[in-house]
């Protein structure tokens, strides 16, 4: 394949930029781009020709997605062409040049040659970046040859990169000798989880041994804690027995001491202390009696020189009330100059202010102006009242002027509209109409659909590949079911690999029937190998000979024609004897070759039978091929009538299933576009229906109806406007009423209201001229008027109510002196005091000081008299304690059995002693009872007297260390009691080993994984090797002969040529080698040398796989930045060698390498171009 | 009040849950003791029930698995219906026989477990049912154990508590192998088996019942896992069991049908729906679902998914993480997809490749001899990972050649795409 044209139609940069590539055989063709130029968009574009555009895409920055176009024409070496449009989408991306006919993508995998995208970016790619790096892994890899041939067989740059990666990943997984890869670690963790398991598990017999000692020590425990408890209680009774001795002895002298005391009086504790209180209180009683009685008569004495006058103390009362009343009366009269002189002034000012009233200046006729307390504010509100009035009067006439004024407006409005008409009918219409949705619209889509889906269907139909028929035939067809259509291609498929697997094999067979054949030929030339069948037969003749020369046989002639035969073969024209002996000696020369070229022989021997057998096998191939054309014969017959009943040609199930599939998507068409119509029908009637009715109701009105073309809508239209104007109407009409009502209310009620206020302005006249005449004022008098006059009257009688007071005052003070002088003297006289001065207020002041003097004194006689009837009550109160006391003291006289008082103190001190010694007895009973607990006290006491304490001592000690001994032993017991007894607590049923194996298990399958990842990577890396190995092993030979020329080339001569070098250890290794003949290794050359030699290898490896595919176009770029003039030419040169076999796109910025190709390349080989600057296109476009 | 009892087999307490590879995230504690919390549930259940009898036909353990703590918490569990006063019946199965343990625990006094040495009859007097069953003496018991079984006592109910792989039933140790015409002559009311862990009912009259295990413990046993409520009517009359589900980790594969999809996107969207349609199968949010998920179908993504397994098993752990981050382990995802790809025919380097692996296809010695590389590795494996249930035969050439089939994509991948990466 080549390309004639490369079309950059809408991609990128481009817009219908086009390269013409049609020159020459295949042709170098140089594509210079200066910077900036797309030239890396147009090498993408390239490959989005041949292999479509990927999802995503930098290309689209003029052109959306939908528009992006690269189109071309491409032509295969057998002359066929293909000019073709790619678009991006998501399929049918292949177009004819009109961009409107579809192109199977397979017409152009044909020209491809079945190259993938992988391939062709690999192979067929090469550009700076892959070159550097292709070098620079030559460079790493040392010269081996393998993977040198292999990376340039690829293409591939970065085979030392994924080998790399394959062998890091290798690490990650595991190492020998390493611990971090994972494999490594899931092992060292399994490791320890498993001796994790170990520690958590419980052996079940270590369960059992610590639950059998446990019971053993609990037996142990039990009978230790017996037998010091015996010996504990032994040792028990003896202590008591011991400490009770002394305790015995104590008893004995108390109970002796005690006899002692038998008939002594036991008198109460308290019986001492009554006693000698009755005595003291007896002693204190007598000094009592006699210190009372000499108080009282110095008592007595004492009153009755104490004199009190009682006629000065019951006036007492009243000369207190002069006393207080003394201040006021002083106060009064010094008031009383002062109340003089205002009451002259407010005289003067009442005078003055009827003057201001024009009346006469007498005082006493001034009472004719007093008015009743009501009158001033009367007035003063009939005033207010007046301007009321006055404005509401005239408020009500404006507002019945305006009132008047309106319905005269509405009455005339009204007469201009007309009278509202029916329009229910009409409205219904509308409404039925419209709840239906926009019926024009729904028609008008139902009307698309139905038209799309009837051209599609009819579309689709025609489509359908070698379907001529109609599409209700095509519905009504009855198609194969899946299964019988399985069971076809199941067979097919079946024959198909037998016959090509048949096919294979005879071939191979007859590969080694052809191969066996040569091999025997070459044996056969280079000296006819004798065979043991050779040998027989001449050894047969010799022996055949000898038969005749015995039998006696003419020596010289023999008329036996076998005979003669004989001797002819051997010995023409001589004897028989000659004959025997010629045939004797070559059948012993033919033993001897026989023997010298064993191997040789036997070599024959056994190819022969190996090529007998693999023509038999080649023969059954056949045969058997013949049984499987036949029954494809059979299957193609039956398959034929299956196919010929749709009446159609289908070779194969998958082409059928295929049609079968776009049959039923074309009968699913043909369905909707049914359906699409029935409801357009629908639709076309309702809108009829509903056009009569409106046209009818509009009639009724007489609106003329929109002419009948028109759609429903427009009819809507014009019927929701007449139902709209007449509702208005309406409406108007209602309003105007409803004003109307409104404005006859409010005239009615205001002129209600003016006459009102009429008739109360003239009450109110009437009042005001009374009231005027009252203040002396006409009935004109306005309200500010009678305001003067009222201030003027009420100043007026203020003063003279001042004046008046005033008055009443100083009468007051006169009156109440003239009283207090006659009362002072009134109770003098009756006291009989002679009190010489006249001065009233002298004399009330000494009346009070001879009255205090007097209650002073009575005061002290009043004190006496009680002191003295105190004293008089203690004195009875000792007389009778005296008598209650002797008698207590007899009586205690009688309970101790004493006949006078002075004996009772010998009688308690005897009670007391027995009291005491009982007590001391009491407590050592006590004491011995604590040491025999439930037991007689008595009876104990006689053990403790048997007992001997000697004895006593030694049996003790000797119990205490037996209960010491069996009390160590139990400690002893009981801690083991405790270690069996946590021991088994710590088996308490845990499932941490259970949970350590679930551990375990989650990492065995990590491991199993990882495992399964590591076998394959290392299988990957085994077979790449391999492959290497292998690849180099076949390609070798052609593509070193011709890799060493281009090298020679590239490097101008510097290198002659390249060479292989064993080293003995099956490593071959590349070297270059130089004019002199020195050999340089792959890292000892220079980094140029390492791209031209990558590009030696890359160009020969291309030139011999071109050698038997359909060529496909190499495509370079910008290869030779690091090349000098003299090497680029190299290059140039190479490649535009290479173009003689296939079409070379060589894209560079660099304008020199156009003109040093232009001077040094045939024109029959090179084209060159340039593709359009930026700016260019932009004015193209423009 | 009609008689009720329980029947569950096959508890293998503190079995491991097998084939869960750790990941992030996984609900790790989620699988904790799932034996034990099952088998706790199936006491709650007894207890709750108020169930007359405990039945367990076999297995309570592990039969490799040493730690007596297992014992001592059955002891505890099964003390707990001492306090309810239920009975408990049980036999030694294989497992049992083959572990120390069953002779050295010390049960309750309400767990009666039958004889190995011959069939023996439990009665319970006060409901007059009998209960007939032998214990396994011995790990491989290969004797028809059910023809020894006594006869049945007259209108009594009589059930036969059996640990066996019956006859006919494949993938199953023949453990006291027995025929049904075998259990039906015995005349008794209900079969109560064991050994095998899936549910099923052999026969219907009799009732011949395994309960199935209490707990899947790998993915081999998907599904819903319990023990079997039977109530016995009057006139002796068994009634169907009752099945109550008592497993915490629920087992379960889902398949993502990945043919005709082309991006990475529409598969993991499918991989989605499949875990959705997976999680609306088991409603129940305290039970895990051990999920495996199986990749199939021939796709244009075969290539990519073969070149980077991980990737897309991290991307389903993820979707599952996403929907219910406590509720799904991925246990596997599984890729059995086909290429959809036309792969062309050129000779070259990589069709060189390709013709190695086609001979190493055909010729199992050199594959072997590309195994040896495994040597090194294969030394180091510990015995639980090359031999078990599912073990890894480094040398096996069948096993070897199903990796291969992995490697072909994984290393064309690696080559042709290696280089256009190192570009972008």
């Amino acid at each position: 394949m080549r390309l004639l044209k490369l079309l950059l139609k809408a991609v990128g940069p481009f817009s219908e930029v086009e390269l013409d590539l049609s020159g020459g055989q295949y042709g170098l063709h140089l594509i210079h781009g200066p910077n900036e130029a797309g030239k890396t968009s147009a090498l993408r574009a390239l490959s989005h020709l041949l292999f479509g555009f990927p999802s995503r895409t930098n290309d689209n920055f003029i052109y959306p997605y939908d528009q992006l176009r690269v189109g071309g024409t491409i032509r295969h070496s057998d002359g066929e062409e293909l000019e073709f449009v790619r678009r991006k989408a998501l399929r049918n991306t292949l177009r004819a040049a009109d961009d409107q006919a579809v192109i199977e993508p397979e017409r152009l995998a044909r020209f491809l040659g079945g190259v993938d995208q992988e391939t062709f970016e690999n192979l067929f790619g090469i550009d700076h970046a892959r070159l550097s790096q292709a070098g620079e892994e030559l460079r790493k890899g040392e010269g081996k040859l393998g993977e040198l041939l292999f990376a340039a067989g690829t293409g591939l740059a970065g085979l030392g990169q994924a080998k790399q990666r394959l062998q890091e990943h290798l690490d990650q997984l595991f190492k020998p000798r390493g611990q971090n890869p994972r494999i490594n670690q899931a092992l060292s963790e399994f490791r320890g989880i498993q001796d994790e398991i170990k520690t958590y598990q419980l052996p079940s017999e270590e369960w059992m041994r610590h639950d059998a000692a446990l019971a053993q020590a609990r037996a142990t425990s039990d009978r230790l804690v017996e037998q010091s408890r015996a010996a504990r209680k032994t040792l028990n009774r003896m202590t008591r027995v011991r400490d009770a001795i002394p305790q015995v002895a104590r008893l004995r002298r108390l109970q002796n001491e005690m006899r002692a005391f038998d008939g002594v009086v036991r008198l109460r504790d308290s019986f001492g202390a009554e006693v000698r209180e009755a005595q003291d209180a007896l002693q204190r009683v007598a000094t009592t009696v006699e210190k009372s009685r000499l108080a009282l008569q110095e008592l007595d004495v004492e009153i009755a020189s104490t004199q009190v006058r009682h006629d000065i103390l019951e006036a007492g009362p009243a000369i207190e009330t002069l006393g207080e009343r003394l201040g006021a009366v002083e106060k009064a009269l010094s008031d009383r100059p002062r109340l003089e002189g205002w009451r002259l002034e407010k005289e003067h000012q009442a005078r003055e202010i009827l003057h201001k009233l024009g009346r006469d200046r007498d005082l006493e006729r001034a009472s004719e102006l007093r008015l009743r307390s009501d009158e001033p504010p009367l007035i003063r509100s009939l005033g207010q009242r007046f301007t009321a009035l006055r404005v509401q009067r005239e408020e009500m006439r404006a507002a019945i002027a305006k009132s008047e004024v309106q319905m005269s407006r509405i009455e005339q409005e009204r007469s201009q509209l007309g009278s509202p008409r029916d329009v229910s009918g009409l409205r219904r219409a509308i409404q039925v109409a419209r709840r239906r949705g926009d019926l024009d619209s729904q028609y008008s889509q139902a009307r698309t659909s139905r038209d799309r889906a009837l051209r599609q269907a009819d579309l689709e139909r025609q489509r359908l590949f070698g379907w001529t028929g109609t599409l209700e035939d095509l519905e009504c067809q009855a198609v194969p079911p899946d299964p019988a259509l399985d069971r076809y291609e199941s067979r097919w498929l079946t024959l198909e690999q037998d016959l090509r697997r048949l096919t294979e094999q005879q071939a191979t067979e007859d590969d080694a029937i052809k191969h066996l054949e040569v091999q025997i030929k070459a044996l056969d030339l280079h000296q006819d190998v004798p065979t043991e069948e050779d040998l027989r037969a001449v050894r047969h003749r010799r022996d055949e000979g000898w038969r005749w020369l015995r039998d006696g046989h003419e020596p010289l002639q023999s008329n036996d024609p076998e005979v003669e035969r004989f001797i002819a073969e051997f010995a023409p024209g001589r004897s028989l004897p000659d004959a025997f002996e010629q045939c004797m000696a070559r059948a012993d020369a033919m033993g001897d070759r026989l023997r010298h070229e064993a191997d040789r022989v036997a070599r024959k021997a056994e190819w022969l039978a190996q090529l007998q057998t693999h023509k038999t096998a080649s023969l059954e191939c056949g045969h058997a091929r013949a049984r499987v054309e036949a029954s494809r014969d059979q299957w193609r017959v039956e398959w034929t009538q299956l196919v010929g009943a749709l009446g159609i040609e289908v070779p194969h199930p998958v082409e059928l299933r295929a049609w079968l599939r776009a049959r039923e998507q074309v009968v699913q068409l043909a369905m909707r576009a049914r359906d699409a119509s029935a409801e357009c029908a629908e639709l076309e009637r309702l809108i009829a229906d509903h056009l009569a009715a409106l046209r009818l109701e509009l009639q009724a009105l007489g609106v003329s109806p929109p002419d009948a073309e028109a759609e429903l809508a427009l009819w809507l239209d014009r019927a929701e406007s007449v139902l709209e104007q007449e509702e208005q109407v309406v409406r108007r009409h209602e309003a105007l009423g409803r004003r109307w009502e409104t404005v006859k209310d409010d005239l009615a009620r205001d002129r209600g209201r003016l006459q009102a206020t009429e008739e109360e302005l003239h009450d109110w006249n009437e009042s005001w001229t009374a009231k005027m005449a009252r203040i002396g004022l006409g009935p004109d008098a306005t309200p500010e008027q009678a305001e003067v006059v009222l201030s003027e009257i009420q100043e007026l009688f203020e003063a003279l109510g001042k004046r008046r007071d005033h008055l009443s005052r100083i009468k007051g003070i006169d009156r109440d002196a003239e009283q207090f002088g006659e009362e002072v003297g009134a109770i003098a006289k009756q006291l009989g005091l002679a009190l010489d001065t006249s001065s009233a207020s002298v004399r009330a002041r000494e009346l009070a000081r001879a009255y205090q003097a007097m209650r002073e004194l009575s005061k002290k006689a009043a004190t006496l008299i009680e002191q003295r009837d105190r004293e008089h009550a203690r004195l009875r109160e000792a007389e009778t304690d005296r008598v209650t006391l002797t008698a207590r003291l007899d009586r205690l006289c009688q309970e101790a059995g004493c006949d006078q008082i002075e004996d009772l103190a010998d009688a308690e001190r005897q009670s007391r002693d027995a009291a005491r010694l009982e007590q001391e007895l009491r407590s050592c009973e006590e004491q011995l009872q604590h040491l025999a607990p439930g037991a007689d006290v008595e009876a104990f006491a006689v053990e403790v007297e048997q007992a001997d304490a000697d004895e006593l001592g030694f049996a003790m000690a000797q119990r205490e260390s037996e209960i010491a001994a069996l009390e160590a032993e139990l400690l002893r017991v009981n801690a083991t009691i405790g270690e069996e007894r946590a021991e088994l607590n710590r088996m308490d049923g845990s499932d941490r080993a259970a949970e350590s194996a679930e551990k375990a298990q989650t990492i065995v399958t990590r491991l199993q994984a990882d495992v399964a990842q590591y076998a394959r990577l290392k299988l990957a890396a085994a077979v790449l090797n391999r492959g290497i190995e292998r690849y180099r092993e076949r390609s070798q030979g052609p593509v070193l002969t011709r890799a060493s020329q281009l090298f020679s080339d590239l490097t101008g001569g510097s290198f002659a040529r390249l060479q292989i070098d064993d080293d003995g250890g099956g490593r071959t290794e590349l070297k270059g080698v130089r004019q002199d003949g020195k050999q340089v290794s792959v890292d000892g050359m220079s980094d140029g040398s390492h791209d031209q030699l990558y590009l030696a290898l890359r160009l020969a490896s291309l030139e011999s796989w071109l050698g038997s595919h359909e060529p496909i176009p190499f495509i370079v770029d910008d290869i030779l930045l690091n090349f000098d003039d003299q090497r680029s030419l190299a290059a140039l040169k190479a490649l535009a060698a290479l173009s003689r076999k296939t079409q070379v796109l060589f894209f560079t910025h660099h304008e020199h390498l156009l003109n040093l190709a232009r001077e040094h390349l045939p024109p029959d080989l090179l084209f060159a171009q340039s593709l359009p600057t930026a700016s260019a296109r932009q004015n193209g476009r423009s | 009040m009609a008689i009720t009892f329980i029947h569950a087999a096959d508890i293998h307490l503190d079995s491991p849950l097998r084939g869960l590879e750790r990941y992030e995230n996984a609900p790790v504690d989620r699988i904790r003791g799932a034996t034990r919390r099952a088998f706790e549930r199936l006491i709650d259940l007894a207890i709750e029930r108020r169930v007359d009898f405990l039945l367990v036909a076999g297995d309570l353990y592990d039969g490799d698995w040493r730690d007596y703590n297992t014992g001592l918490y059955l002891g505890r569990q099964l003390q707990r219906l001492r306090e309810a006063e239920i009975p408990v019946f049980l036999i030694a199965g294989n497992h049992d026989a083959a572990n120390k343990m069953t002779r050295a625990l010390r049960l309750p006094e309400n767990v009666r477990v039958l004889s190995p040495d011959r069939a023996e009859t439990a009665r319970i007097e006060s409901i007059q049912v009998a209960i007939h069953g032998q214990s396994f003496a011995r790990a491989a018991v290969t004797e028809n154990l059910a023809q020894a079984y006594p006869d049945p006592i007259p209108g009594w109910v009589n059930i036969g508590l059996l640990h066996t792989g019956l006859t006919g039933l494949d993938g199953h140790e023949r453990y006291a192998p027995c025929s049904l015409e075998d259990l039906r002559s015995r005349g008794y009311d209900y079969w109560a088996l064991g050994h095998i862990h899936k549910r099923g009912t052999p026969c219907q009259d009799p009732l011949v019942v395994f309960p199935g295990n209490l707990q899947g413990r790998h993915i081999r046993e998907i599904g819903e896992k319990g023990c079997l409520l039977v109530e016995i009517g009057s006139g002796g009359r068994v009634t169907t069991p009752v099945f109550h589900r008592l497993d915490v980790v629920c087992w379960d594969r889902w398949q993502v049908d990945v043919t005709d999809l082309e991006t990475e996107a529409a598969l993991l969207d499918q991989a989605a729906r499949a875990l959705d349609g997976s999680l609306q199968n088991e409603p129940d949010p305290d039970r895990l679902l051990a999920l495996r998920v199986v990749i199939q179908g021939a796709s244009s993504l075969h290539d990519q998914l073969l070149s980077d397994p991980e990737r897309y098993v991290a991307e389903i752990r993820n979707l599952a993480l996403e929907r219910a981050p406590d509720r799904v382990w991925v246990e596997k995802v599984e890729f059995q997809t086909r290429s959809s790809r036309m792969i062309p025919v050129l000779d070259g380097p990589i069709e060189e490749l390709r013709g190695v692996f086609d001979w190493l296809r055909t010729d199992s010695e050199a594959l072997a001899e590309m195994g040896e590389e495994l040597a090194d590795l294969k030394r180091k494996l510990p015995v639980e990972l090359t031999s078990g249930p599912d073990p890894l035969s480094l040398s096996d050439p069948s096993w070897l050649l199903q990796q291969l089939n992995d490697v072909q994509p994984y290393l064309l991948n690696l080559l042709l795409r290696s280089d256009r990466g190192s570009h972008s």
